[in-house]
Order: structure tokens, then C-alpha cells, then sequence
């Protein structure tokens, strides 16, 4: 019924023994990716990729080369790349051509990842669906008349079909997390301030973070690692205190068995989401590999989407302001004056969701709103940090459903974007307070993947990722893929 | 809080963040943000007295380059994805008459 996918681990492994070589794997997989119907991908750029992989393989044969050396990846379409177009899923952008390289770009050049395109999204990362992507929606990798999740959809789906066993992904409040649990896929939303900003199209400042999207969670902390480090381009950019993420570079992830003590929120809140069996055997199983749980007080999770909705959209109004149709994106024809310029330009440009969140943002920011909604979210936000702060002082992680369902039809939210919104409650929280959150898949309910989601304290990704790994050591939820998939059955 | 729902003008907010909007738009945003903002108002119930707001999770000044030339753009490739330069300028619609 069900076929299985193969890791970085695996075909590094393959590369390195000579069994295959990174050119063979992008042809491979830019041949999926040119096949395939789910409209994973805005752009592919083949001649780019083919020449990263022939550089990979000298690399490899000079055993110059790093972890992922030689492995083909896709780039979420809102990371800067000078060899194609950047559009953030949006007409704004359809055309834009960035003059520079994102700091992941670079980073994951530099250590001989081969990028063969750049996958479709919500528009400027605004949605949990993927049905605001300028380029079409995107069609769930299990069944095509429901949504993989967004924003990073084409990413998701793209690990998921097996085309490439990594994407980037960026979470401003559960980006990578929602889209990965609903097509059974790992993703990371580091801590933030850990991966540069840089060159990664603004959203909501304070919140968005880049991470990896890929099948296993060991997988995920290799390219965790090569993804994260101090940038002085982006001001908010942090310094880890320790050094397992340089370590991990050189020494490689080996997840240590150390017994954790893990927080369940308590009340009423778990009994939201549809697929509670699954994730009670979920939390047996880590129970039964060592780990104990205790229930956990956040009294404020449940207001974490009113918060989130109104700074990401009070953020969303100002970052987008840059779109004016002056430097750079869509410009309207025959402007009459200054005024109309900007209007239509923007008009034009941007999508309904978009427009609603900029019009959500404006509303909130002005002269009578701004201390009842603006400053009320912000110190709300406060008491949600705090209370992972005081949890985080009897646990060593807390484990949260990713999603309160299974992935939903396509349209069946399309006219109740507050019904949408809650899809993200159980991501929001670790967004607001800024801590890693990892999603793992961890069953099927009605067919469809289901995930689970642990969260540490700020720079504890070792800690949820060892957890991961050791789950994953004993499910193969992660390696499950539907029968229709590209897989690269050689190896 | 919640009369002040009643009386969002979307056409306003449209205007202050300069963005045309059709009628058919109009209408089915002033019914999705009344939706929205009757959802954020729950925020109401939270008490936050002495609780200072958090700007962001790093909760901390931003750090601040040294004013000092770093880079040395190029000027052609910064501009090349313009809508209409004339001389190295962007250009727009006359502004003063």
C-alpha cells in the first residue's frame, strides 16, 4: 500500500561509496519535479542545478565534501536567489530578479546542496492552506482534493512526492510545522534569531524564522545546523552559547539516550484535536523509550491566535509597505499621479489575503486601536513567554499536537478566514515566545498524516531533535509515502 | 470594544494603507475583518495589568552596525529590477505640478 522514502543519511551514504552521483540524482529529481501535479514548484532551473551537482561530485570524489554534498534540495520561493526569480507566491513579485543570494542560499551552496527550483507557497507566506499562491494552489501529496497546509505547501509536498529529501521553510506561526504534519514530513522552527533573515522576504519580523523541511529528524538537525549561525546582515540575528551546532557540522548528529522529563499542557485543550488516539500512542511510545511526562499549566495558549493575528498583521502592514511600485515588483500601467500609482500598483498586486491582513494590520495600528489591540497583543505575549519560561524550569520539553485536524478539502475555508486562523493554534504559541518547535508525523487519521509537536526553550533544538530521533528509531511514520510517489527505489 | 467592530471603514483603511479595492472587495472585507476583529477582541479578557509588553523574543535592544561602508553596490543590478529608471533614477508620476 505504501512505499518508503529514502533519507539524506541514505544517499549520502550512496554518493560517498560511489553507488551514484549527484548529477544522476538531479537529473532524477528535476525530471520528478518537471512531472509533477501537484504544483510544488513556482520555477525550476535545471542548467543552475546541473552545474552545482557537477561541482558536488568533484567534491565528493576529492572527499572535500560535507554531509549534504551532492544532494538535490528545493528553496521555498520567498528566500533570495540571484539565479532565478523570487516571487513570494505574488503577482507583486512574479518578475522580481533579486540582486543577491539569501544567507541560506549561500550557506547551503557553500556546503554542495544542489537547488533545483523554488516551490510554490501562500502568498508573501500569509495562509495555512497554500490556496493563496498567486501560481495555483498546491495539491495534498495523499490525496489531491485536500490542501498540503502553508505556508510552505510546495515545500512540504515536494519532501513528501520524494522528489528532493529537503526543502527550506520558513514558520512565522507554523509555516513549516502545519504543512509538515498534514503530508508527514519533519520540520524545524528553530529558535529565533538562529538563521538569518537575510535575503528571506519580511513577513512579520519578530516572528519569522527560517528552517529545514525534511524526512527525518535526523536529517533535520544536520541541515539545522549548516542552515543556523551569527549573521551581521540581519539585526536580529543571535549568538549561540554553546557549540553543538559546529560540532554537529563536523562530527555529525548522534542522538544520546537521556532520559527526559516532558510537560502535556492540561484542561480541556487536548481534547480539541480529532486524532487523540493517535497521539496518546505517540506519547506512550516516548513514554515507554524513558521519558516521562507531567502535566503542564499554560493558561494563556488559548489566546495565542488573537495575539498572533494581530502583531503578524500589524508587521505584515508596515514590511509590505516596501511595495509601492517605485524600486522593484508590479507596477500599474499609466499611473495619473503618485497616488494612483501606489493604489493600483498595490491594488493589483496583491491578493485578497494579503490585502485583508494589510487592512487587519492597519485597523489595529491606528490613532484609538493601537494601545487595545497593538500593545494588548504585546503584553499578552509577555505572559505566554513567561509561561513557557516557568514551565521550561520543571521540563525538558513540552509535546503539543501540531494541528487540532487532519488536513482539510481544498475551498472549504475559503470564506471564514477566522475559522482558517484557528488551524493554527497549537503552532502560535512557540512562535510568540520564540522557541524551537519541532513537527514530527505520528500516525494517520482518516488516511491522512497526523503530527506531533515538541517544543523546548530557546537553543534546546538538540534536546526536542534527540527525542525525535529516538521515536522515529522505533516508528516508520516518517518513511511512509503514498503509493503514487517518485521515490529512488535503487538504493 | 466591540461597538468600535461596527464601525470599521474599510474604505479608509484601504486608503491609509494605499490599496485600491474594488466594491465586490469592500464588501467581503468588511465582512472578514469584522469577523477578525470580533476574534482578536477576546483579548479583552486577559488581565494584563503590570505586564510590560514583549516586542519581540529576543527582548532586547536591537543591535546596531558601526555607521561604516561595508558593501559596494552595483548600482545597474540594484536597479534592474525597477519598473522605470531615467539616469540612474526611478522614476514616477510628476508630483509637483
Amino acid at each position: 500500500m505504501t512505499q518508503t522514502q529514502y533519507t539524506i543519511k541514505a544517499l549520502t551514504e550512496a554518493l560517498s561509496k560511489g553507488e551514484v552521483s549527484s548529477v544522476e540524482l538531479t537529473r532524477e529529481a528535476l525530471k520528478a519535479a518537471r512531472d509533477d501535479s501537484n504544483n510544488c514548484f513556482i520555477s525550476l532551473s535545471e542548467e543552475h542545478a546541473l552545474r552545482q551537482a557537477q561541482d558536488a561530485d568533484l567534491q565528493i570524489k576529492q572527499k572535500a565534501g560535507c554531509f549534504l554534498t551532492g544532494i538535490p534540495m528545493a528553496h521555498k520561493d520567498i528566500f533570495c536567489t540571484k539565479h532565478s526569480t523570487t516571487t513570494c507566491g505574488s503577482k507583486m513579485l512574479k518578475n522580481f530578479a533579486a540582486p543577491y543570494d539569501a544567507t541560506v542560499v549561500k550557506k547551503l551552496d557553500d556546503a554542495g546542496m544542489v537547488c533545483i527550483g523554488k516551490t510554490n507557497m501562500d502568498e508573501f507566506a500569509m495562509g495555512s492552506s497554500n490556496e493563496s499562491s498567486f501560481f495555483g494552489v498546491v495539491h495534498h501529496p495523499w490525496d489531491f482534493d485536500y490542501v498540503p497546509g502553508g505556508s510552505s505547501g510546495g515545500s512540504a509536498v515536494a519532501v513528501a512526492k520524494g522528489y528532493v529529501p529537503f526543502a527550506t521553510g520558513t514558520d512565522t506561526g507554523g509555516s513549516i510545522r502545519q504543512p509538515s504534519a498534514f503530508c508527514g514530513v519533519t520540520g524545524l522552527k528553530p529558535t529565533y534569531g538562529s538563521i538569518s533573515r537575510f535575503g528571506m522576504i519580511a513577513f512579520a519580523s519578530s516572528l519569522d524564522q527560517a528552517g529545514p523541511i525534511g524526512v527525518s529528524a535526523l536529517d533535520v538537525a544536520h541541515l539545522f545546523a549548516f542552515m543556523s549561525g551569527f549573521d551581521k546582515r540581519d539585526s536580529t540575528s543571535a549568538k549561540r552559547q554553546d557549540n553543538w551546532v559546529d560540532s554537529v557540522k563536523s562530527e555529525g548528529f548522534t542522538a544520546q539516550h537521556t532520559p527526559k522529563k516532558i510537560g502535556l499542557p492540561s484542561g480541556p485543550i487536548l481534547n480539541m484535536i480529532s486524532y487523540q488516539k493517535e497521539f496518546e500512542t505517540a506519547r506512550r511510545q516516548i513514554e515507554s523509550a524513558g521519558h516521562s511526562f507531567i502535566e503542564v499549566d499554560l493558561p494563556n495558549l488559548e489566546h495565542s491566535v488573537p495575539v498572533y493575528y494581530v502583531l503578524a498583521s500589524a508587521e505584515a502592514s508596515t514590511n509590505l509597505a516596501r511595495y509601492d511600485g517605485v524600486r522593484f515588483g508590479h507596477r500599474c500601467s499609466e499611473p495619473k499621479s503618485i497616488e494612483d500609482l501606489y493604489k493600483r500598483s498595490r491594488g493589483e498586486g496583491f491578493g485578497e489575503e494579503v490585502k485583508r491582513r494589510i487592512l487587519t494590520g492597519t485597523y489595529t495600528l491606528s490613532v484609538g486601536y493601537f494601545d487595545d489591540y497593538y500593545v494588548k497583543a504585546q503584553k499578552i505575549r509577555r505572559k505566554i513567554f513567561d509561561d513557557f519560561a516557568a514551565t521550561f524550569s520543571k521540563v525538558d520539553a513540552i509535546m503539543l499536537p501540531t494541528t487540532p485536524d487532519t488536513a482539510f478539502k481544498l475551498g472549504s475555508l475559503d470564506d471564514d478566514p477566522v475559522s482558517m486562523y484557528q488551524q493554527d493554534l497549537f503552532t502560535v504559541p512557540a512562535s510568540l515566545a520564540g522557541i524551537p518547535a519541532l513537527s514530527i508525523p505520528c500516525g494517520f487519521h482518516n488516511d491522512l498524516p497526523v503530527g506531533l509537536q515538541l517544543i523546548g526553550p530557546a537553543n534546546s533544538e538538540k534536546t526536542i531533535l534527540e527525542i525525535a530521533c529516538e521515536y522515529q528509531k522505533n516508528t516508520s511514520w516518517h518513511l511512509t509515502r503514498p503509493n503514487s510517489n517518485y521515490v529512488l527505489e535503487r538504493f | 470594544m466591540t461597538n468600535k467592530t461596527n464601525h470599521i471603514d474599510i474604505a479608509h483603511l484601504a486608503n491609509l494603507a494605499k490599496v485600491e479595492i474594488d466594491e465586490a472587495t469592500e464588501l467581503k472585507l468588511q465582512d472578514d475583518i469584522n469577523s477578525v476583529v470580533k476574534m482578536i477582541s477576546k483579548m479583552m479578557e486577559v488581565d494584563t495589568t503590570d505586564t510590560l509588553p514583549l516586542k519581540s523574543p529576543l527582548d532586547s535592544p536591537q543591535r546596531l552596525r558601526p555607521d561604516e561602508v561595508s558593501e559596494n553596490p552595483n548600482q545597474g543590478l540594484l536597479q534592474r529590477g525597477a519598473p522605470e529608471t531615467k539616469g540612474g533614477f526611478f522614476t514616477v508620476p510628476r508630483v509637483i505640478e
